[in-house]
Order: structure tokens, then C-alpha cells, then sequence
């Protein structure tokens, strides 16, 4: 089925903007990034009844890594991170465990009509499919607006590329339960979204052990470089396990366009178990997400679930955009 | 010539990225290589585990075994009745991988533990029985179904009384097995979403469903009567604590039944042993036998490796084409340590004698020049670095140039000590204690290449050995394939930047993994930079040293997570037990040494030959430390200073006693030379 998508630049096209929202879902985050839809929202005279936030354990800043390292700018960083109280949110719900979170969703009052936005910046890849399962398959959700803001840097550590980290320490390769599919399939195809963590895609292909490999990258990334870094720190896992034929492209910040490209590899591959595995931007996320849950009995969705989430790895930003979605 | 049409021979690097066929087509036997007996592996009737590290080539034997495997041997000799051809074969395999990822969803299921127990065990019956009805499927519609259709019927009259369907045909149970595991899919989905989500699993999941499915299959159909299913199960590691799972469907093979089992792991790969009958417990020679994938020897294993090598090179086009398939030829026989230290005196700036400025301070100057006038060999400067050796220790310089004159003459004695020193103990060491010398000049690091090299940097593990020259051959560019008829060797340089390469990947896996990886990283890391101090001592007292013991392996036992770490080291290959109890350290007693995994020697610029005399006997505290902090090689050996029972200083090498020298000599055998 052929659909129209829609997004929207908020600085840019105000005259879109939803004039009311009954939920306004948001991650707590040290990357300022992820109050910057909601402060526009507001300043556009957006009228939200209920400001969910989600504080998260696993995001705080903590006074050290996990390598024992002393985080720089630890006050900055908890600064920003409360900044959510200017906010004043209706609901600040503590996220000790990981499905503290869609636990409490599950209780939420919500008809398939309630207006919900959610800005998805502050989440975790894994805490946007679940979040977005509870909304669609357990609460009818119908609509939703997504809201997103690019960063205009990436930290890397040194200026080094291949020094870059969002995921530290040890992780655990597993599924996103609400994806969990063995189903009727025999052959398993990993379908690897890049990312800039060196050697995480060697560490999850030996995890997954699919039968064919796929990789999508960025392109057009944000800034043209991030392209190449990907490609750079995957270097070993592409040498090694991918076919020249088997790299994909989407728009780094465009949902429907990773959505129309998981169409296109389920077409190329329509006897596999598709198993998706984002480590890319969170429009990418996004669109896998969407299309898994127009797809949930032939693909999983698994992630590397790290000790610890580096508490800053950008700076700055640039665009903040709306997608509006649509489930039916 | 275009680089870019030349494909690498070894990017396909193990057997859990091939399809069957894959399997066959890069298929070497292996079986006379390993101390393991095929027959024994299709036909016995008592479960067999069979134990090997990373990359020994567990999942080759395993799918080797497996009915599709067989399947295409079948067909490629010519018989094209597959159920005439299974039935005087008396053995069907049935392939079935555990994934991590399947076994780590059980941890976020918000549910008993009894019931997460049902679960794993129902999707093990329903894979494997899914695989079973596929395979049989297959065998009737090879063979001719007019002489088996009577016996097709029956099977499904029968196996309709086991499902609440009317079969009409086989597809229609696969469907049936594929409907009941997209339940269970959706039972783990919404598992957490709804109340009395146990009862509901409680009524879709059934038992025993293989035996009873294989018991009918071997009572309908004549041909299967006497076939042997072998339920292949292959990274049993990864179950973890569903092993109890699998332990209990091991406990339960019954003579009288045609089911057994044929499970891979790797080493350390099995936490339990209990079952789910009381207090039994799986033992090894009453209910399974363990085979462990060990090279018969070192010559063996490089026999195999050329071998495996040979069919890949000749896979690809542009190196058949040149008639370059040995793989001997493209790495070298083995390293030419002499030329690599000439080149490194060579090409420094500082002139050729500066190694002799190690017996600067122990001599006056009119000494310190003739020394170095009769010392000298130009030509061999490893002879040069011997002879400061022996004269660090005391031998005097005349007696010293005497030797060398002899032994380059080759009018040495059989048993010179000279000789001996030189060719099997102290060689290699030398040029580390030379690239460290001059390495302030030039950035230089010790050249990893040669066949041999790579045989033994990858540590038992054809895995490794393939890695190796794959990040070998993504090295190779427009230069080397310009004159590839004439010099078809890949340069040192270029295949120690492919063994860094590989070194590196290794590491980075062994960090990211998420039993104790930064652990495991962080004592590699200790380990690899302590031992490089060692080649660098000048003195060579304790040369080529990498391997090491525990002061108290018990303690270590008892600790959890000191032995998790340890055995998680083992598993994943970052460290190896040495497969004999031997003494731990010169004159001390007989325990398990261990050693850094080969792999891992160009990252620290180490040796990857195995050598007996003295050992690091780690305390146990040290061990702990080293496994939680990143520390300097200085905070290292002050856990030694006090345990130091020898502590004459350099010079007095010439007080070392006969029985020192004994004790050298008799771990002479556990050297692995070219």
C-alpha cells in the first residue's frame, strides 16, 4: 500500500503544528537536545494537557564511567539533565528497570483518538520500539506526532573517529521482547542499521549468528563525514561479513525513508526472518519501528543492551523535526 | 592489473556463515587431523559432546553430520533414492543452533521460572520437530511414491492422532509446528500485558512431542526402523541455565529409542550438569562421552591448515589462474629472524654497533673496543647480541669469540652450549632485545609473517588461521599484483599489518562480550604488556616468557567471580590451558599453566612460541587486580620483590647453578620451533 508521509521542520513550518496534545511524552537527558521540541511546542502556544517524563535511571550522569573514568562536566551535565523541571511536568515517573517504563504506559488512560506527541531524542533505541508497541498494539493509538532534533556535532573522544562511544561497557545481546519472533522461518537475515561504536557491529553479528547480513547507513547523513565514520568503524565487519550488494542507504533523518528501504530488503529477501538492529540515528530507529510493527511476525528487533549509555556524545543543534504517524 | 576484480579466498571465515553446500565445498576431513573417530559419530548410540575452542571447527563437524550435509553427498555419488540411501545409512541428523539472543530474551520475561523453563523446552521440540517433518518430507519425495505411498498414508493417519489435525499431507503438520511456534512468539510479545498469561502458555504447550513424533515415524515407515535421529545441538553454551534443559532430554536416551544427541560447545561451555530428574546428573562415560577437538600434534594441525588453504586459494579465480595455491608460498615457509635483524641494524641511523653499548658501563673503554672488535659479526647481528649475552654473564670475551668462531665455522661440538644457547633457547628473545634497542631510531615493531607464524599465532583455532589471511590479503594492493609471477610472497610488513588487524578484532570482541568482557580485556591488556617487558630485559634472563600459573588455583576456585573470569577467558579464547599438568614454574610444583592466546603476540610484541623454564606465578590478589585495573608493569612486579628468592643482580649470571641450567634444559621439550 502506497501512503503519503509527512514531516515537518518545526522552526521552519509552524503553520503544522498540532494546535493541542493530551500527552506529551520525554526522556530526561543530559543532551539538551531533547527538551528543544517541547520548549518550541510551548512557544508556539501548543496546548499540552499532561508532560510525561520519563526519568530514567540508566540515563543519569554518574559521577563516574564504567571504566572507572571521572565524567567530565559532571555538573553541567546533571544541569541539563534537570532541566526538565521548567518544564513542570504533569507525570515524572521513575524508570529504575527497563520495563519500568511500558509497565507504566499499561496503566495509562488512552483511546485510539488521544492526541500524544513524543519527542524521541532523550530515548533509547530499545525504549522507542517498546513504547511505540504499547501505543499501537495494546492502546489502539490511530495517530501520533514524533518529534526529533538533530545534533550538529558528534563527540569523538580525542578527535579521533574511531574513539567515539555511546554504548560502554560490556552489553547483552538480546531481544526487544515485544519483537521476539522465531515464527516459521528458517533462515535469519541481520539487518544492521550503522552505527559510529567501533567493533560493536563484529561484537553483535558473532551474538546473532544470522544467515545473510544487510547494513544501511546513513546517507544523507547529517553532515557529510558521518557517512564515511560509519563506514570507517565498521570497516572489519564490513570486510568480513557483508557482500559489496548488501549496503543500503536511507536519509539519516527521515523515518519513512529507512521504512521504504526495510521494504525493499523484505522484498529482496522474502524467505528470511528479518532481524533489525539499530544502531543508527532515531529517525532510523524510528522507521525500523515502523515498519516492524506493520511486519511483527516475520521480523525481531534485538539491540546490545550496554552496561551504561555515555551521558553525552553531541553537541549542539540544528534541526527539530515532526513526523506524523499514522497506523491505520 | 585492477585490484578490484581479485577476490579474497578467505572472507567466507566460518562455518556459521555456510549453507550446506558452502559446507561441503570448503569440506577438508578433519576427522584424522582430531583424535576423532566419524564412525563413532554417526552411530553411537550414547550422546557425544564434542568440545573445541573458538574456531577449531566444531560447527563443520556438526553440520557435516546433518542430514542436509548428507543429503548432498548422497546426490553427488549418484543415488537419488535419499530414503533407501538413509535407511543403510542408519542415521539422520537434525541441525539445530542455539543463538544467544534466543536464551538472553528468557531474562526479560516478567514470569516464573518454572514456567520460562516450559517455554525454552517447548520451542526445542517444536524446532526440532519442524526439522524432522521437513527431512522426511524431502525423503519421500525423492523416492519413487508409488512403492512408499501406503507407508506415507499411514504416517500421517498416525501422526494425525498426535496433533488435533487431519493430515493430508506432511506440509500441513510443518504449518501446524510453525502456527504453534508464532503462539509462542506471541505469547512472549504480550506475556507481560495480560493476566493469567502463565495459564494461557500452560495450554498451548505440550511434552515430549520429538520422541513421540520419531516413535511413530520408525514404527510407519520400514526404511526409518533402524535410523538413528541424531539431534544435533550446536553452541550448547549458549543455553546457560536451560542447560538443565537439555541435560534432561541427554539423561533420558534410551537404548530402546532411536533418538540421541550430538552436542557442540566450546570449552568451559558447560555451567551445569544437573537435570530435571531429581538429583540426577549428567556424567561424562555413563551418560555422553566427551570429545575434545584437539590436534593430534603441531605438524598436523599445519598440515590441515595448508590443506584447507589449498582448496580456498584454488576457489579463486585469480590466484588459480597463476597456479598460486600453496599457501606456503604466498606467507613464506617461516620467518627469517636473522634478515629481520640485519635490517634493523641496517637501516638505523645510529650505526651497527650500538647493542654493544649494553657492555658499556660493565668494562673500561680499552676493554669496551676490543670487545667490540671480537665480538663483531657484521653479518648475523643476533650472534653479536649472544655474545653480549655471555659476556653480561661473565663468560669471558676470549672464550666468547672462540665459540661464535666455532659455530660459524660449523666446527662446533654436538652438545655446544654455544649452540644450543643460540639456536634453541635464546634467538628469538635477541632480536626482541635488538628491536628494543633500536626501536628509539626507528619505529619498530617485531614482523609477524610466514605460514609458519600464522600457525601458531592462531593457536589451534583454523578460524583464526583464515582471519589471519584475510586481513592479510586486504592488505595486498596494486604492487604486490604487478609482480605476483615473480614474487608471489606477500611482504612481511604487509602480513604483520593483517596479524595486527586480526590481533585487534580479537580484543575488541573479547571487550564487548558480556560475560566479564572488561575483565577479560583488562588482564589481557596487564598480561600482554607485562610479558612485553620481558622480551625487552637485555639480560635474557627469562626469555620468551608468556605463560604463567596461579600461586593457588584452589583459592581462585572457590572465589565466583575470580574463577567466573577465569573460565570466561577460557571460552572465549582470551587465555589457554595447556593441555598437561606440568611443573608451574622452575622448581615448583606440578599445576595447570596458562597462556595469552597467540593471537594476541603482535599487539604486544611478543613471542607466540611456547617455552618451558620459568613462569609469572600469579598470587591470587594480583590476579584480582589485574583483572580490575588498568596497571603499570612497575605495579606488577612489586607483588614479586618480596617473593623473590634469587636476587642477584645482572651481572652475576655466571653464578647460576648447573641445576638451573638443568631445569632449562629438561622443559627443552615443550618448545614448539619451526
Amino acid at each position: 500500500m502506497n501512503r503519503l508521509y509527512k514531516m515537518y521542520e518545526l522552526e521552519a513550518d509552524k503553520v503544522n503544528l498540532p494546535l493541542k496534545l493530551d500527552y506529551f511524552l520525554i526522556a530526561a537527558n543530559s543532551d539538551q537536545r531533547c527538551y528543544n521540541s517541547l520548549s518550541l511546542l510551548l512557544d508556539y502556544n501548543c496546548n499540552i494537557e499532561n508532560i510525561v517524563l520519563f526519568d530514567y535511571q540508566k540515563l543519569r550522569p554518574k559521577p563516574k564511567d564504567i571504566n572507572g573514568v571521572i565524567t567530565p562536566n559532571l555538573e553541567i551535565l546533571e544541569e541539563n539533565y534537570n532541566n526538565y523541571k521548567n518544564f513542570n511536568p504533569t507525570v515524572n515517573h521513575p524508570c529504575v528497570k527497563d520495563d519500568d517504563d511500558v509497565n507504566f504506559m499499561a496503566t495509562m488512560t488512552l483511546s485510539e483518538n488521544t492526541q500524544i506527541g513524543i519527542d524521541i531524542t532523550g530515548f533509547t533505541v530499545p525504549d522507542v520500539f517498546r513504547i511505540l508497541y504499547i501505543l499501537k498494539e495494546l492502546k489502539k493509538i490511530r495517530s501520533l506526532y514524533v518529534y526529533y532534533t538533530e545534533p550538529q556535532h558528534y563527540i569523538f573522544k580525542e578527535n579521533i573517529f574511531n574513539k567515539y562511544e555511546h554504548l560502554l561497557g560490556e552489553s547483552i545481546y538480546k531481544p526487544v521482547p515485544e519483537y521476539f519472533t522465531v515464527g516459521s522461518y528458517e533462515r535469519e537475515l541481520l539487518v544492521f542499521f550503522l552505527g559510529f561504536d567501533l567493533l560493536r557491529s563484529n561484537y553483535i553479528y558473532e551474538k546473532a549468528l544470522p544467515d545473510e547480513v544487510v547494513v544501511i547507513n546513513g546517507f544523507p547523513a547529517y553532515i557529510p563525514k558521518l557517512k564515511d565514520i560509519s563506514l570507517l568503524n565498521n570497516y572489519s565487519f564490513l570486510t568480513a561479513h557483508v557482500d559489496n550488494g548488501h549496503i543500503f542507504y536511507t536519509r539519516a533523518n527521515n523515518p519513512f525513508s529507512a521504512y521504504n528501504t526495510l521494504c525493499d530488503i523484505r522484498g529482496q529477501f522474502p524467505d528470511y526472518l528479518l532481524n533489525v538492529c539499530v544502531l543508527g540515528t532515531k529517525p532510523m530507529a524510528l522507521g525500523a519501528c515502523l515498519f516492524c510493527l506493520e511486519n511483527k511476525e516475520n521480523v525481531k528487533v534485538t539491540y546490545p543492551y550496554p552496561q551504561q549509555y555515555a551521558p553525552n556524545t553531541t553537541q549542539a543543534r540544528t534541526k527539530s523535526w515532526c513526523y506524523i504517524i499514522n497506523f491505520d | 592489473m585492477n585490484p578490484n576484480i581479485i577476490d579474497n579466498p578467505f572472507t567466507q571465515c566460518t562455518a556459521r556463515d555456510m549453507q550446506y553446500d558452502e559446507v561441503l565445498a570448503y569440506w577438508c576431513d578433519p576427522f584424522k587431523s582430531y583424535k576423532l573417530d566419524d564412525t563413532e559419530l554417526f552411530t553411537s548410540k550414547t550422546p557425544i559432546f564434542i568440545e573445541g575452542a573458538r574456531g577449531s571447527g566444531k560447527t563443520m563437524i556438526l553440520k557435516y553430520l546433518s542430514y542436509h550435509c548428507q543429503k548432498y553427498i548422497a546426490l553427488n555419488n549418484g543415488h537419488t533414492n535419499l530414503l533407501n540411501y538413509f535407511q543403510e545409512k542408519k542415521n539422520i541428523g537434525i541441525y539445530l543452533r542455539y543463538k544467544e539472543d534466543f536464551v538472553n530474551m528468557f531474562s526479560s520475561l516478567a514470569c516464573t521460572n518454572d514456567i520460562k523453563r516450559m517455554l525454552f523446552s517447548y520451542y526445542f521440540e517444536l524446532l526440532i520437530c519442524r526439522e524432522i517433518i521437513q527431512i522426511i518430507n524431502d525423503l519421500f519425495e525423492s523416492s519413487v511414491l508409488g512403492e512408499n505411498k501406503a507407508n506415507y498414508l499411514d504416517l500421517l493417519n498416525n501422526l494425525s492422532k498426535h496433533i488435533p489435525l487431519k493430515l493430508t499431507n506432511l506440509k500441513e503438520l510443518t504449518d501446524y509446528f510453525n502456527k504453534q511456534l508464532m503462539s509462542l512468539d506471541q505469547w512472549v510479545k504480550n506475556s507481560r500485558y495480560f493476566e493469567n498469561s502463565e495459564e494461557e502458555l500452560i495450554k498451548i504447550v505440550k511434552t515430549n512431542v520429538i520422541s513421540s513424533i520419531i516413535k511413530i515415524i520408525c514404527d510407519t515407515i520400514p526404511q526409518l526402523k533402524d535410523v538413528l535421529f541424531l539431534i544435533i545441538i550446536d553452541e550448547y553454551e549458549n543455553a546457560k541455565e536451560y542447560q538443565k534443559n537439555i541435560n534432561t532430554y541427554i539423561k533420558k536416551v534410551d537404548e530402546a529409542e532411536n533418538i540421541t544427541y550430538r552436542i557442540g560447545m566450546r570449552i568451559e561451555g558447560m555451567s551445569r550438569y544437573d537435570t530435571d530428574m531429581g538429583n540426577e546428573i549428567l556424567q561424562v562415560d555413563r551418560d555422553y562421552l566427551l570429545k575434545k577437538l584437539v590436534f593430534r600434534d603441531n605438524s598436523t594441525y599445519k598440515l590441515f591448515l595448508k590443506v584447507i588453504s589449498e582448496k580456498r586459494l584454488k576457489t579463486s579465480k585469480f590466484f588459480s589462474s597463476y597456479e598460486i595455491t600453496d599457501i606456503e608460498t604466498i606467507l613464506g615457509k617461516s620467518e627469517d629472524v636473522e634478515k629481520e635483524a640485519l635490517d634493523v641494524v641496517q637501516n638505523s641511523p645510529y650505526g651497527i654497533t650500538k647493542h654493544f653499548e649494553l657492555l658499556e658501563g660493565s668494562m673500561n673503554k680499552k676493554d669496551y673496543a676490543q670487545a667490540i672488535q671480537r665480538l663483531s659479526y657484521p653479518k648475523n647481528p643476533l650472534l653479536e647480541m649472544l655474545n653480549i649475552i655471555w659476556v653480561l654473564r661473565g663468560v669471558p670475551v676470549d672464550e666468547t669469540q672462540k665459540q661464535m668462531n666455532e659455530y660459524i665455522a660449523g666446527k662446533v661440538e654436538k652438545n655446544s652450549k654455544y649452540k644450543r644457547d643460540y639456536v634453541d633457547k635464546y634467538k628469538y628473545q635477541l632480536l626482541f632485545i635488538l628491536l628494543n634497542i633500536y626501536k628509539r631510531n626507528q619505529k619498530l615493531k617485531k614482523l609477524y609473517y610466514s605460514f609458519n607464524t600464522f600457525a601458531f599465532l592462531s593457536t589451534g583455532s583454523v578460524n583464526d588461521f583464515i582471519s589471519l589471511c584475510r586481513n592479510t590479503f586486504y592488505e595486498l594492493d596494486k604492487s604486490y599484483y604487478d609482480k605476483i609471477d615473480s614474487y608471489p610472497m606477500i611482504p612481511p610488513v604487509l602480513q604483520t599489518n593483517g596479524a595486527a588487524k586480526t590481533a585487534f578484532e580479537q580484543l575488541g570482541k573479547i571487550k564487548a562480550n558480556d560475560e566479564n568482557g572488561l575483565q577479560m580485556y583488562t588482564f589481557v591488556m596487564n598480561l600482554g604488556n607485562w610479558f612485553s617487558q620481558f622480551h625487552k630485559d637485555a639480560s635474557a634472563k627469562y626469555p620468551e616468557t608468556n605463560q604463567f600459573a596461579f600461586e593457588n588455583d584452589a583459592e581462585i576456585e572457590s572465589r565466583l567471580l575470580l574463577r567466573q573470569c577465569l573460565k570466561s577467558m577460557l571460552k572465549w579464547g582470551a587465555l589457554v590451558k595447556k593441555q598437561k599438568i606440568q611443573s608451574i614454574s622452575i622448581g615448583r610444583r606440578k599445576g595447570n599453566v596458562y597462556y595469552l592466546n597467540h593471537i594476541f603476540a603482535p599487539l604486544f610484541n611478543i613471542s607466540y612460541r611456547i617455552r618451558g623454564g620459568y613462569n609469572p606465578v600469579l598470587p591470587t590478589e594480583l590476579f584480582e587486580q589485574m583483572l580490575f585495573n588498568s596497571m603499570e608493569v612497575k605495579d606488577i612486579e612489586k607483588y614479586f620483590v618480596d617473593r623473590k628468592k634469587d636476587k642477584r643482580p645482572k651481572k652475576s649470571m655466571e653464578a647460576k647453578t648447573e641445576s638451573d641450567e638443568i631445569q632449562l634444559s629438561l622443559f627443552g621439550e615443550e618448545i614448539e620451533d619451526e
